[in-house]
C-alpha cells in the first residue's frame, strides 16, 4: 500500500498530515475544553449547592474563592486546548492545499476549509475551545455577580 | 456483524455487472410475504417502518392536540372533562416527544446511513430490527392504556408527587413508567447500532471530515442517548417501585425527594430535546446544498457546532427547574450554560443563510421547508434564550409562553425539516417524485397555520395563561387569542393532511424519479431509486464530501462509484477504520431472522407481567428472552473470522 493512498485505490489519503501532529494533542485540542468545562461545571454546582444548603444568605468568602479558582483553572485548560489546536492548524496548512488550490470558485474554496482530516480536527478544536472558553467565562461572571443563595 | 482479522491485502476493484447484481440480489433479498415482514433485517425496510409508525403516532398525537384546541377555542367550554383533558395533554406529549420525534429521525437515519456510507447495511442488522420491534411494542403498550381509558395523566414529564400512589392511585402512571423503560431498550440498542455503524462501515476514504452533516447529528444524538436514557429508565423504575412496593425514592415522609425526580428526568430530558432536533438540523445542512446548488458553507463549523450543542446540552437541565427553590448561585451556572448554547446554534444558522446567499436556490417544496425551519428555529431559539434568564423564567414558567417556545422548537426544528426530508428523499425511497405544487400548498398551509396557531401563545403566556388548564373564564382576556390559536392549529393540520394526500397520490401516480432526480452530490444518489437490497453493486470509494459533484467542483476523479469491492460470496460488507475510513476487515452480516421479533415480543410480556403483577408471566417471558438470546448469540457455522488467505474469494 502506498503510504498516502487509501488501500487499493488511487485516491489520496484523507489525512496526509496525520503523522505530523500527535493524535493525542489533536484529541486534547478538540476535547480538552469541553471536558474541563464539564468537570468545572459539576464542581461549581456541587460546591455552590452544598454551601447554600445550610444558609439563605451568601456562601462564605472561601467558597467564592474556590469557585473562582476552579473557573480560572478551567479557563487556562481551555486556552491551552485552543493554543494546541491553533498550532496544529498552523502546522498543517499544506494538508488539503491541492484541493483548495484546484477550487473552481471562491465559494468552493470556503466550503473546503478544514479539508484534510488533521486540519478538520484542528479547526474543530479551535471552535470547541473557543465556545467552551466562553462558557467558562459566563460561569465565572455568574460566580462574581451572583453572591446570594437567595432561596 | 462479525469482524474479521485486519487484512493486509484486499481484493481487486471490479466494475458492476448484471451477473454481479444478480448474485448480490440472491444474497441480500428479504424473504417474500408475511415471513419476510417479520424476519427482515434490511435497513431500508426497517427505516420505512420506523417512519410510517412514527408518523402514525404523530397523527394520533395531532388528533389529541386538535381535541384540546377545540376545548380551548372559547371560555368555559365543556367538550372535555378535566380528567379527559389531563389524559389528552399527557398522551399528546408522550406521542410527539417519545413516539414520533426521535423514531422518525431514527427511521430516516436507518434508511439513509448505509446509503450515505456506501455500505450494504447497518453494522448490526438484527439489533436494528430489534430496535424497531421494541419501539413498536413499547408504543402499543403505552397506547393500550389510552384504549383502556387509563392513560397517563400527569403530563409528559410526569412530576412527583402528582404521579405518586397517593395522588394517582390508578394504573395510568404504571403504564407510562414501564412503557418508558421498555422504550429505553429500543433507543439504547438503536443508538449503539448507529455509533458502531459510523465507526466501522463507512466507504473507504470517507474520513470523519467527509461525512454528511446529518450523520454528525445522529451520531451526536446517539451518543447522548446512550448516556442519558439510563437516567430516565432509572427514574421510572424508582417511581414504579415507589408506587408498587412502597419504596420512598420520591416521597418526602421517609427521606425521599420529589425534586430528585425532576433532576433525573431533566438530566435525560434536555439532552433528549437536542437529540430530537440535531439530526433534523442535519437534514437542513445536507438538503440546502442540493437546492442551493453549492456545498454547505462552513461544513466544519456546522458539524462541530452540532457536537458543541450536544455537549453544552448536558449542562442545562436545571433551566427546567428554575422555580424549584435551588439556590441562586447554582442556578446562575445553568443559566450561563443555557445562554451560551445559542452560540453553536447561531453558527449553524449563519452557515445555512450563507449557503442560501452564496448559492443559486431553487424554490422546491423541500427548500421551502428548510428555509421555513431556519425562520422558526430563530424564533424558537430567541424565546429559549429568554427563558434561559432566571428572573425572566420565573415570570414565564408554566405559562403558555413556554408552550409556544417548545412548539416553535420541536415543530420548527423537527417537523418542518422532516417534511423537507420527505420531499428530498421520498424519491429515493419510493422511486417516485412527490408533487411539487401540492408540496408548496402543503408548506404554506403548515407555515401559516403554525405561526397563526403558536405565535399567539406567546402573548397568552405573557398575559398569564397557565399551561395545562382545561378551560378558562371569559374575564381573563384570553378568548380571542385562544380562538386564533385553535384556527391556526386546524390550518396546520390541514397542511399535514395535504402532505399525507401527496404521499398517497404520488406513490401511485408520481413522476418516476430515477437515481438522482435532484442532481445531488452524496453517495445515496449513486444507486437506483429505490435502491436494491444490497444498496450498491460495488462498494464505492470516496475522495471528497461530494462524490457526485467532483467534476464541477474541481476534485476530478477523487471518488469512484464505478469500480469497487464486490463481496459477492456471502452477506459481507467492508469494515473500515474510525477516523480515516481505511479498509481493515470484511464484516460478515446476518440474514433474515425471527430472533429480533421474538425477543421484542417476549420483552413485551415481561412488561405486561410487571404491569398487572402476574409474576409467573413476567418470569416465563424473561426465560423466553434468555432462550432467544442463547440462539442469537450462538456462534455462526461459518467462521467468524476469515483469515486473510481465505479472503481471496473476494
Amino acid at each position: 500500500m502506498a503510504q498516502d493512498e487509501t488501500i487499493g485505490s488511487h485516491a489520496e489519503h484523507p489525512a496526509p498530515a496525520r503523522h505530523e501532529v500527535d493524535i493525542g494533542l489533536l484529541a486534547f485540542g478538540l476535547m480538552g475544553a469541553p471536558v474541563i468545562w464539564g468537570v468545572h461545571f459539576l464542581a461549581n454546582v456541587t460546591i455552590a449547592s452544598r454551601a447554600c444548603a445550610s444558609t439563605e444568605m451568601s456562601p462564605s468568602a472561601s467558597t467564592h474563592a474556590a469557585l473562582l479558582v476552579i473557573d480560572a483553572v478551567a479557563a487556562l485548560v481551555a486556552l491551552a486546548a485552543l493554543y494546541v489546536s491553533m498550532q496544529a492548524w498552523g502546522s498543517t496548512r499544506h494538508e488539503g492545499a491541492d484541493t483548495r488550490a484546484s477550487s473552481t470558485t471562491p465559494e468552493h474554496h470556503a466550503a473546503e476549509v478544514g479539508e484534510g482530516r488533521t486540519r478538520f480536527i484542528a479547526l474543530g478544536g479551535i471552535m470547541m475551545s473557543t465556545v467552551f472558553f466562553i462558557a467558562i467565562l459566563f460561569d465565572t461572571f455568574a460566580a462574581i455577580v451572583v453572591t446570594s443563595c437567595g432561596k | 456483524m462479525q469482524s474479521q482479522d485486519r487484512l493486509t491485502a484486499l481484493p481487486p476493484l471490479v466494475a458492476p455487472s448484471p451477473e454481479l447484481a444478480a448474485r448480490l440480489q440472491a444474497l441480500w433479498e428479504t424473504a417474500p410475504g408475511l415471513r419476510g415482514f417479520f424476519m427482515s433485517v434490511d435497513h431500508k425496510e426497517i427505516g420505512i417502518r420506523y417512519i410510517v409508525t412514527a408518523f402514525a403516532f404523530l397523527i394520533l398525537g395531532g388528533c389529541e392536540a386538535l381535541l384540546m384546541r377545540l376545548q380551548l377555542a372559547g371560555p368555559n367550554m365543556r367538550l372535555l372533562t378535566p380528567e379527559q383533558y389531563d389524559e389528552l395533554f399527557t398522551m399528546h406529549g408522550i406521542s410527539m416527544i417519545f413516539l414520533y420525534a426521535m423514531p422518525v429521525l431514527s427511521g430516516f437515519s436507518n434508511y439513509l446511513w448505509p446509503l450515505l456510507f456506501g455500505a450494504r447495511d447497518m453494522a448490526f442488522p438484527r439489533v436494528n430490527a430489534l430496535s424497531y420491534w421494541t419501539f413498536l411494542f413499547a408504543g402499543l403498550f403505552i397506547y393500550a392504556a389510552f384504549i383502556m381509558g387509563v392513560a397517563p395523566n400527569a403530563g409528559w414529564f410526569n412530576y412527583v408527587p402528582y404521579t405518586g400512589k397517593a395522588a394517582n392511585p390508578g394504573i395510568n402512571i404504571d403504564f407510562y413508567a414501564l412503557g418508558m423503560i421498555f422504550l429505553g431498550i429500543s433507543t439504547t440498542v438503536g443508538s449503539i447500532n448507529f455509533v458502531v455503524t459510523l465507526m466501522r462501515t463507512r466507504a473507504p476514504g470517507m474520513s470523519i471530515n467527509r461525512m454528511p452533516v446529518m450523520v454528525w447529528g445522529t451520531l451526536t444524538a446517539s451518543l447522548a442517548n446512550i448516556l442519558v436514557v439510563p437516567s430516565v429508565s432509572l427514574a421510572f423504575l424508582m417511581l414504579w417501585l415507589d408506587r408498587n412496593f412502597g419504596t420512598h425514592f420520591f416521597t418526602v415522609g421517609d427521606g425521599g425527594q420529589p425534586v430528585l425526580w425532576q433532576h433525573l428526568f431533566w438530566m435525560f430530558g434536555h439532552p433528549w430535546v437536542y437529540a430530537i432536533v440535531l439530526p433534523a438540523m442535519g437534514f437542513v445542512s445536507d438538503g440546502l446544498p442540493i437546492f442551493c446548488r453549492r456545498p454547505l458553507v462552513g461544513y466544519t463549523l456546522v458539524a462541530l457546532s452540532t457536537v458543541a450543542t450536544m455537549a453544552l446540552g448536558f449542562g442545562v437541565w436545571v433551566h427546567h427547574m428554575f422555580a424549584t427553590g435551588i439556590s441562586d448561585v447554582a442556578l446562575s451556572f445553568f443559566s450561563g450554560a443555557s445562554l451560551v448554547i445559542t452560540v453553536p446554534s447561531a453558527i449553524a444558522v449563519f452557515c445555512w443563510i450563507a449557503t442560501i446567499w452564496a448559492g443559486r436556490p431553487i424554490a422546491t417544496a423541500a427548500f421551502h421547508f428548510y428555509a421555513g425551519m431556519i425562520a422558526l428555529f430563530v424564533i424558537g431559539g430567541v424565546s429559549g434564550f429568554m427563558t434561559a434568564s432566571v428572573p425572566v423564567d420565573w415570570q414565564l414558567t408554566d405559562t403558555y409562553f413556554v408552550v409556544a417556545h417548545i412548539h416553535y422548537v420541536l415543530i420548527g426544528i423537527n417537523v418542518f425539516p422532516v417534511i423537507g426530508a420527505f420531499y428530498t428523499w421520498f424519491p429515493k425511497m419510493s422511486g417516485r417524485m412527490l408533487d411539487e405544487r401540492l408540496g408548496k400548498w402543503n408548506f404554506w398551509l403548515m407555515f401559516i397555520g403554525f405561526n397563526l396557531g403558536f405565535f399567539p401563545m406567546h402573548i397568552s403566556g405573557l398575559l398569564g395563561m397557565p399551561r395545562r388548564i382545561y378551560t378558562y373564564s371569559p374575564d381573563m382576556g384570553w378568548s380571542t387569542l385562544n380562538l386564533i390559536t385553535t384556527l391556526g392549529s386546524f390550518l396546520f393540520a390541514i397542511g399535514v393532511l395535504l402532505f399525507i394526500v401527496n404521499v398517497v397520490v404520488s406513490l401511485r401516480r408520481g413522476a418516476v424519479a430515477g437515481p438522482n432526480p435532484w442532481d445531488a452530490g452524496t453517495l445515496e444518489w449513486a444507486t437506483s431509486s429505490p435502491p436494491p437490497p444490497y444498496n450498491f453493486t460495488v462498494i464505492p470509494e470516496v475522495g471528497s464530501r461530494h462524490p457526485l459533484w467532483e467534476d464541477r467542483l474541481g476534485d476530478a476523479g477523487a471518488s469512484s462509484v464505478a469500480r469497487g469491492f464486490a463481496f459477492d460470496e456471502g452477506r459481507e460488507t467492508l469494515g473500515t477504520s474510525m477516523l480515516d475510513s481505511e479498509p481493515d476487515s470484511v464484516l460478515r452480516m446476518p440474514g433474515d431472522s425471527w430472533l429480533p421479533f421474538l425477543l421484542g415480543l417476549a420483552t413485551t410480556f415481561v412488561f405486561i407481567g410487571m404491569l398487572i403483577h402476574v409474576w409467573w408471566l413476567a418470569g416465563m417471558a424473561l426465560i423466553a428472552c434468555a432462550v432467544v438470546l442463547i440462539f442469537w448469540l450462538q456462534p455462526d457455522s461459518l467462521p467468524p473470522l476469515i483469515p486473510i488467505e481465505e479472503a481471496s474469494h473476494v
